[in-house]
This record gives C-alpha cells, sequence and structure tokens, in this order.
C-alpha cells in the first residue's frame, strides 16, 4: 500500500490539511508556499499541523522533523518518504 | 445609589434542551433523560447505580465551531462557547469576525474593556485529562502486549490476553492541548478570547455551588461598577472511557440506585429518594448587565439579579452539616443584600439532590425561614445533577420562571417527604422574587436572590 502512495495524493491531502489550519483557499496553496514566512505560522499552528498530518496519514512526526517542513513541497516530500517506510504506528 | 443588574441573555446545553426555548418547554413537561450507564463501563468495575442522564450528541459545527476547536479545546469549554452564542444571541448582541483565523469575534457596540467573564465548573477539563493519562499508562504497554501477542500466534490461551488488550482504552495519540484542555480555567479563557472580552475573567471552582459562585461574582463586579457585562455561568462534562469519575460518586453511595426502574429513580424531596442522578454534563451562560446599559439599547430583560451570599459549613469535605446552620445564615444574609424579606420570596429554585441528607436539611431550612407557601421545585429532578453547571441552569431557570410567571414541576415526587408546597403541576404563578441556591463538596454554600424588574 505504501508504496502505491502518489506525491499527489499527499499534496492534495497536504493542502487540504494547510488550508483548513490557516484559513486559506486552496488555490492560494503552492509547492513553493512557506509554512512559516508565507502563511504566518506561529508554534501552536505547527503543532496543530503536526497533529492533522500524524492523524490523516497514521503516521508519528517527531518533533526534530519539524525543521525539515519549511515549504509545503517539502512537507509533501517528507510524508510520502515516511509513507514509503514500513509503519512504526 | 447602588447600579442594579439585569439578566439579559441565556444559553443552555443540557440532556433535555440545548436551546433555551427547548429546555424551557421540556422543563415544564417535567421531561428527563435517563439512560444506562455505557457498557464497557462494567469490564473494569461494579457499581452500585447503573443509570445516568445522557448527554445528546450536541452539534458544535451550528455555532461555526472548527473541526479543530472540536479537538483542541475540552468538551466544557465547546460547552461554554455554545451556550455564551446562544446567550448573546439572546441578549441580542451582535458579534463580528475579528480574526478568520483564530475565528474569533468581537461583540458590536459594547466595550471590551468592561466586560468580563465569571465561570464556574467543579471538575474542569478532567474528561481531557483522563483520555490523555490512559494514552499515557497505556500506549506503550498496548505495544508491547500487541508485540506478545504477535509472537504467540497460533498457541492455545491467547483469548485473554486479546481481552485485556482491546479493554485497554487510549487515544492513537498524546493530545499536545492537553495542558490547555485541563485547566479548570479554560471555560472562561476560551470565552474571553472568542469574543475579545477583555474584563476581568474567572473561574470558580466550588464543586456543585460553583455555577452560583460564577454568577454571584459576576453580579457583584457589575454592581460596582467594575464592570459593565458579564458572560457567567457554569459546565461540566464527566465522561470518561473508563466510568472513572461515575465510580467516584458511586462508590461514595451518591448515585440514585434504583436500577430497575430509571424513569423512577431520581425523585428529589420524595420520601423514596436514594441519591441523585448523575448526569454526564452540560452548561449553561447568562448576559448580565448593569441595568441603564440595559435600557440603553433597549434589550429583553428576564429578570433582576437582587442579592448574592456564600457561606461554608467548615464542616466535612464531602458532607453538609445537617443542623443547615450556616445556610440560614447565607440566605439571611442574602436577603438583606437584596434589601427584601423572606415573606416577599415566591419560589425558590432549591440545590435538591436527592439524596437523603440535602433533602433533609434543606427542606428543614427552607421550613424554619420562609414557612410552608413558598413554592419549591428541583431542576435536577428532570435533568441529574450537573455539578458545577448546576448553580447556571438553575439560576436560568429561575429566571425564566420570573420572567414567564410559571416553573416545572418536581418530577417523580409522589410521596413528598414533608408538607412543603413543592411544585407538582404547571399553572400561573405569581412569581415576583426568587432564590436559586447550591451546596457544594467542601462546604460551599451560595444563593443568587433574582427579581422581577420593575
Amino acid at each position: 500500500m505504501v508504496g502505491e502512495v502518489q506525491f499527489d495524493e499527499v499534496y492534495a491531502k497536504v493542502k487540504k490539511v494547510i488550508a483548513e489550519v490557516f484559513k486559506k483557499d486552496e488555490s492560494e496553496l503552492t509547492l513553493e508556499t512557506r509554512i512559516i514566512d508565507d502563511l504566518g505560522a506561529e508554534s501552536l499552528d505547527i503543532i496543530t499541523l503536526l497533529m492533522e498530518f500524524e492523524d490523516t496519514f497514521d503516521r508519528k512526526i517527531p518533533d526534530e522533523d519539524v525543521e525539515k517542513l519549511v515549504t509545503i513541497g517539502d512537507t509533501v516530500q517528507y510524508i510520502a518518504q515516511i509513507l514509503a517506510e514500513p509503519s512504526q504506528k | 445609589m447602588k447600579r442594579r443588574v439585569v439578566i439579559t441573555g441565556l444559553g443552555v446545553i443540557t440532556a433535555i434542551g440545548q436551546e433555551i426555548e427547548d429546555f424551557w418547554s421540556n422543563c415544564l413537561e417535567a421531561k428527563t433523560h435517563v439512560s444506562s450507564i455505557p457498557h464497557q463501563w462494567f469490564d473494569y468495575s461494579d457499581f452500585y447505580s447503573h443509570i445516568w442522564s445522557s448527554l445528546p450528541e450536541i452539534d458544535f459545527s451550528k455555532y461555526d465551531i472548527t473541526r479543530l476547536e472540536e479537538k483542541q479545546l475540552d468538551k466544557t469549554s465547546l460547552i461554554a462557547l455554545a451556550c455564551a452564542f446562544q446567550a448573546l444571541d439572546s441578549a441580542g448582541l451582535s458579534y463580528a469576525m475579528a480574526d478568520k483565523k483564530r475565528n474569533t469575534y468581537t461583540v458590536s457596540g459594547v466595550n471590551n474593556e468592561r466586560f468580563g467573564v465569571s465561570m464556574g465548573t467543579g471538575i474542569g477539563g478532567l474528561s481531557s485529562f483522563a483520555s490523555n493519562f490512559s494514552y499515557q499508562i497505556l500506549d506503550r504497554q498496548k505495544e508491547s502486549l500487541s508485540k506478545t501477542i504477535a509472537s504467540l500466534e497460533g498457541t492455545a490461551g491467547l483469548e485473554p490476553l486479546k481481552t485485556i488488550m482491546a479493554r485497554m482504552l487510549c487515544p492513537r495519540r498524546s493530545n499536545p492541548f492537553g495542558v490547555s484542555m485541563t485547566m479548570p480555567n479554560a471555560c472562561s479563557g476560551n470565552l474571553g478570547i472568542k469574543f475579545k472580552l477583555l474584563g476581568s475573567n474567572n473561574t470558580f471552582c466550588a464543586a456543585c455551588a460553583s455555577g452560583t459562585v460564577a454568577v454571584g461574582y459576576a453580579f457583584k463586579a457589575v454592581r460596582s461598577g467594575e464592570l459593565d457585562l458579564a458572560l457567567t455561568g457554569g459546565v461540566e462534562y464527566l465522561y470518561d472511557d473508563y466510568g472513572a469519575t461515575f465510580g467516584g460518586f458511586d462508590t461514595v453511595r451518591a448515585l440514585a440506585g434504583n436500577n430497575e426502574s430509571p424513569d423512577k429513580a431520581n425523585r428529589p424531596f420524595d420520601k423514596d429518594r436514594s441519591g441523585f442522578l448523575f448526569s454526564e454534563g452540560g452548561g449553561a451562560v447568562l448576559v448580565i448587565e448593569e441595568l441603564e446599559h440595559a435600557r440603553s439599547r433597549g434589550a429583553r430583560i428576564y429578570a433582576e439579579i437582587l442579592g448574592y451570599a456564600e457561606t461554608c459549613d467548615g464542616f466535612n469535605i464531602m458532607m453538609m452539616e445537617s443542623n443547615g446552620y450556616n445556610i440560614v445564615r447565607m440566605i439571611t444574609q442574602a436577603l438583606a443584600d437584596a434589601g427584601i424579606s423572606e415573606k416577599e420570596v415566591d419560589y425558590i429554585n432549591s440545590h435538591g439532590t436527592g439524596t437523603v441528607l440535602n433533602d433533609e436539611t434543606e427542606t428543614r431550612v427552607i421550613e424554619t425561614v420562609f414557612g410552608k407557601k413558598v413554592l419549591i421545585n428541583s431542576t435536577k429532578s428532570l435533568i441529574g445533577h450537573t455539578l458545577g453547571a448546576s448553580g447556571a441552569i438553575e439560576a436560568v431557570v429561575t429566571a425564566l420562571s420570573i420572567y414567564h410567571k410559571t416553573t416545572h414541576p418536581c418530577r417523580n415526587l409522589e410521596n413528598p417527604m414533608r408538607d412543603l408546597n413543592f411544585v407538582t403541576r404547571v399553572t400561573s404563578y405569581p412569581i415576583r422574587r426568587a432564590i436559586s441556591q447550591s451546596f457544594g463538596f467542601g462546604g460551599h454554600n451560595a444563593v443568587l436572590v433574582l427579581g422581577e424588574c420593575s
């Protein structure tokens, strides 16, 4: 199942989560959108994002990996990668 | 001259109504909502009482509370928000979106620096604490057990292990908002945030008297001139997966025990009463404001708050003092504060839990202070005991009873324990002045005096 997860599928879900958390229209979001610099994410937003990503993709995201999630593109890449690994959760 | 304080807005979430009109008509019909406690609780304990007043599902989206807010706020805060939206609407106070991302509002046409919040809760975010606590103690143990079971798959006798694992209930993750969900002051804090209310903001914790204490303090703050308006009330939510909270009350035999006839078990002031009906939760929020402030904006006035007093038994952490001395003292102080005599009180919304001791003490006090004529009912005979929310819900009932000049019957009161004027039927009653009183674990006694606004 993991191997079949497509980048586009993850992108669509990530966009949906980010749009909900930041009250944005999905059309405003691109792979280049920066979560802190462009969307103005505060620390509680990041916590919310992590919680939503974990719930959406059924994976744990270690706190130290947050730094890797600079843009939406980075986030999609990161999640696609952990989905390709055997589930720990 | 003292500033006068009036009630202009009401909101409720209860087992028998999640908006004022429904709630009030169901009160007058003496409806109740009793059911068996969740079956899964019997996996963890035996209980004397098998019944509770469960809370029908609440549609928070009706108040534009988002899915994310529902995940990040304890039910007590969500109930407080739902009640507050209703109360502002009923007060004719409009609000406009201030911050789309935060989903917060500002109330239009009022000075928000003079708009405060005063809430009560007995146990606060216990439900969220229990949920996070179960994750903390069980998540890794379940993982180990799961691996052990997997390694033994195919061998005999695994069923008991699988059953134990299935009963280790915990959320799939620790909620990072756990602290802000658990803290009791979250209910008032979240109201301040949602509506950008910048006046004093407090949560009072006085067990089953919390709601009454909260309204009393809001009343004093508006009367003294510290505030012009307040959102005030009480909330409680007592569900947990294991029935531990229910068990805490059950084990001291405080709960209504007639499991064979659930609808008949809860019977305050009846000779056959056996304890209180545990409620899953609920809440009420009132808008109170200074009289001229209310008049200047043409607000509907449900009732005036005339006085307030509280005393402490200083006696026992779970038992009220049976001589009622400090309750009499409290009522005397409250009537003096209101500037009325006991003869002017037409109606008492009692604490009326249905426990042997409460009802015995309370009725004796009532007869001693007020005699036999005053009307008495117990809202807990309908909705059970919502602990810290009860005083606020009962203040709402008292205000509505004054406003509509009628009130609800005492459900299941077939053999009154004392010859007093209990409400047994709905008819027109000349209710001009009333009191609503609450007594809480810890010895807290609190009473509000309400009257029609002349």
